[in-house]
């Protein structure tokens, strides 16, 4: 993985969302960091899916299912 | 005559029953049935100081659980008497310990949101933040933060008329029965 921030894609994405909303300077790296706190979170979960289900390999069903459980949990 | 005390017995609670030891008794003679009654006042008195020293004993959060505990068990028998189910008293106590972990962490969630506001006095707005994870939980309480609101505006509005009466006696009188009137109206309406 490399280390750049795509500071301008997390703000561009934000303001979609959000227009009218202002961010102070910096902001966009903790926003960076909860995704990547996030996308941790999520690949833990979906590892101990496919875990339980006795796969060797992660299929896409076990990350539908594990990312409704931390999209609920990562609610702020 | 011989044993009058075992029938008088089921008259009492079941916690004091085990108090009563019949070998004891006949040994200091309160086989007899006026003695018997002594007996069992002798008996209540000690029950109740013990009572009073456990209640004493206990501290402040067992006595906030037992609180929770008796809610939750009401609102459970609701419940139970709505859905024809029965609760075991397991279920009722993990219950209650539920609820009384989950207050922890509400009144935490709700301290901070008034600091984070510059408060120091948590408001209906903070309790509303609280519930904004689930949709139908934020509705509801949203609903009922505006009844509390628009009550309160009534209240306000009687105490003002009714501060008004107090200057102009027979007038003002006259205008409460009507607000009375219009009162009793809306509620039957």
């Amino acid at each position: 993985m490399k280390n750049t921030v795509p500071r301008s894609t997390v703000k561009k994405l934000l303001s979609k969302h959000k227009p009218h909303l202002r961010m102070r300077a910096n902001t966009d790296l903790l926003v960076h960091l909860n995704v990547l706190l996030f996308l941790h979170r999520l690949a833990v979960e979906t590892r101990t899916n496919a875990i339980a289900e006795k796969s060797k390999t992660i299929k896409s069903r076990h990350v539908r299912s594990s990312a409704k459980i931390v999209l609920k949990k990562s609610r702020g | 005559m011989t044993r009058p005390l075992p029938q008088l017995l089921f008259f009492l609670p079941q916690s004091l029953r085990r108090h009563y030891r019949p070998e004891r008794a006949r040994r200091r003679g309160w086989a007899g049935n006026s003695s018997a009654i002594f007996a069992l006042r002798r008996l209540q008195k000690g029950a109740a100081m013990e009572a009073a020293e456990a209640v004493g004993r206990l501290s402040d959060t067992q006595r906030l659980k037992a609180a929770f505990h008796y809610t939750v068990a009401g609102l459970c028998e609701e419940v139970s008497q709505d859905k024809e189910i029965q609760f075991s008293k397991q279920t009722i106590a993990a219950i209650s310990e539920i609820t009384f972990r989950q207050c922890e962490l509400f009144a935490k969630d709700l301290e901070m949101f008034a600091r984070h506001a510059k408060r120091s006095t948590v408001n209906l707005e903070d309790v509303k933040l609280l519930a904004r994870r689930s949709k139908s939980l934020l509705k509801y309480i949203t609903e009922k933060s505006e009844e509390i609101a628009l009550n309160s505006l009534e209240e306000k509005e009687k105490r003002k008329k009714k501060s008004g009466s107090r200057k102009g006696r027979r007038a003002s009188d006259e205008q409460e029965e009507h607000v009375v009137a219009e009162s009793d109206d809306s509620n039957m309406a």
